[in-house]
């Protein structure tokens, strides 16, 4: 009895079931040697996506910071006295003076013809004249075009504190064939002083 | 570039692990989708497994299948519980349906310790449970098949 019993669970023993085929060993190897690279390819895709992820926000942040986008020119007319209104009143008590730089194009609209034709003034400014957001120069321009007007904030060894620059589009309000009706709609807003937005500070 | 050790690895177990795997699934066509598998896996971690490799290789094939299950790709479909097989020999076969007609948990016992030779501690690792538990399902499992085969 003893002998059938083993004689069962031998052949259990010497069950046979399928065989791989000959290429499983070299499938199984090239495939995960496969892996192994794809990782790796992973891996310097994941870092090279990474780097120029960064280098792009990096470029478009420099880029944006530096150079002015169409929006951030400010429209105004030509041939209309302006004053420029501060969007921030900068608040040192270092600030003496205070330098305004036009663009060729522009001119000061003031009394003094010697001044008139500078492109530059440099005028003596106090805390308190700043904090009304204005600063004491009128100007004009006299071509149509983008201008930029510097501001520079001295201290009072003539030391450049803070600095920005304002972004304008001027157009010829009498040229009404080349201007766009979005600017003829805002000509009131810019017919007095306006709020120009710095771009860099 | 040839791995020779690795080579060597798949070449000694590619059949027990293979029989496993039709074991789990009965089907020809998937065993071998799932012993590719299963060594793909194990050859990622080779240089942590340090013994038992028999018991290693049978412990993941039975996870791989069992994810796979729990997925619920197309194995469920296709696998019928019939024994799918064109290389199987019919006196072998008919061991085979004697085996499945057992319960899971004797045909698992019977398949590792008689037919892969596993030791009870390696067979306990595989299944999950105690030594003496499996011990007693052994004999249990054992009789059940002669009872089976006699038939």
């Amino acid at each position: 009895m003893k002998d059938s019993k083993d004689h069962i669970i031998d052949q259990l023993k010497n069950l046979k079931g399928p065989q791989p085929d000959p290429y499983f060993a070299s499938r199984v190897l090239a495939h995960h040697q496969y892996s192994d690279e794809k990782k790796k390819v992973f891996v310097w895709k994941l870092i090279s996506g990474l780097c120029l992820t960064l280098g792009s926000f990096f470029s478009f942040y420099f880029f944006q910071k530096n150079t002015p986008y169409k929006f951030d020119y400010q429209k105004a007319p030509i041939h209309k006295s302006m004053m420029l209104v501060l969007t921030e009143v900068p608040n040192d008590y270092r600030i003496a003076y205070v330098s305004l730089e036009i663009d060729e194009g522009m001119t000061f609209d003031i009394a003094n013809a010697s001044l008139r034709s500078k492109k530059e003034i440099t005028l003596a400014i106090d805390s308190d004249s700043l904090k009304l957001g204005r600063l004491p120069f009128v100007f004009m321009a006299v071509l149509a075009g983008k201008k930029n007007v510097k501001v520079k904030y001295l201290d009072a060894e003539f030391e450049v504190v803070k600095h920005e620059t304002y972004y304008l589009d001027f157009f010829d309000l009498n040229n009404t064939n080349k201007k766009p009706k979005k600017e003829i709609q805002n000509e009131k807003v810019f017919s007095g002083t306006f709020s120009p937005k710095p771009i860099a500070s | 570039m040839k791995n020779p050790a690795l080579h060597d690895f798949i070449i000694q177990y590619q059949a027990d692990v293979f029989r496993f795997c039709f074991y789990l699934c009965r089907n020809e066509v998937y065993a071998q989708y799932l012993a590719q598998e299963t060594f793909i896996k194990v050859l990622v971690n080779f240089d942590k497994i340090k013994d038992n490799h028999k018991a290693y290789l049978f412990q993941t094939a039975k996870n791989l299948f069992i994810d796979n299950q729990r997925k619920n790709k197309y194995e469920k479909s296709f696998l019928s519980g019939q024994i799918e097989s064109q290389t199987i020999n019919p006196p072998d076969l008919e061991i085979w349906q004697t085996l499945f007609s057992l319960d899971q948990d004797e045909q698992e016992i019977l398949i590792l310790i008689d037919r892969e030779g596993l030791s009870l501690n390696e067979a306990a690792d595989v299944l999950k449970v105690s030594e003496s538990a499996l011990k007693s399902r052994l004999m249990r499992a054992r009789e059940n098949f002669r009872k089976k085969w006699n038939i």
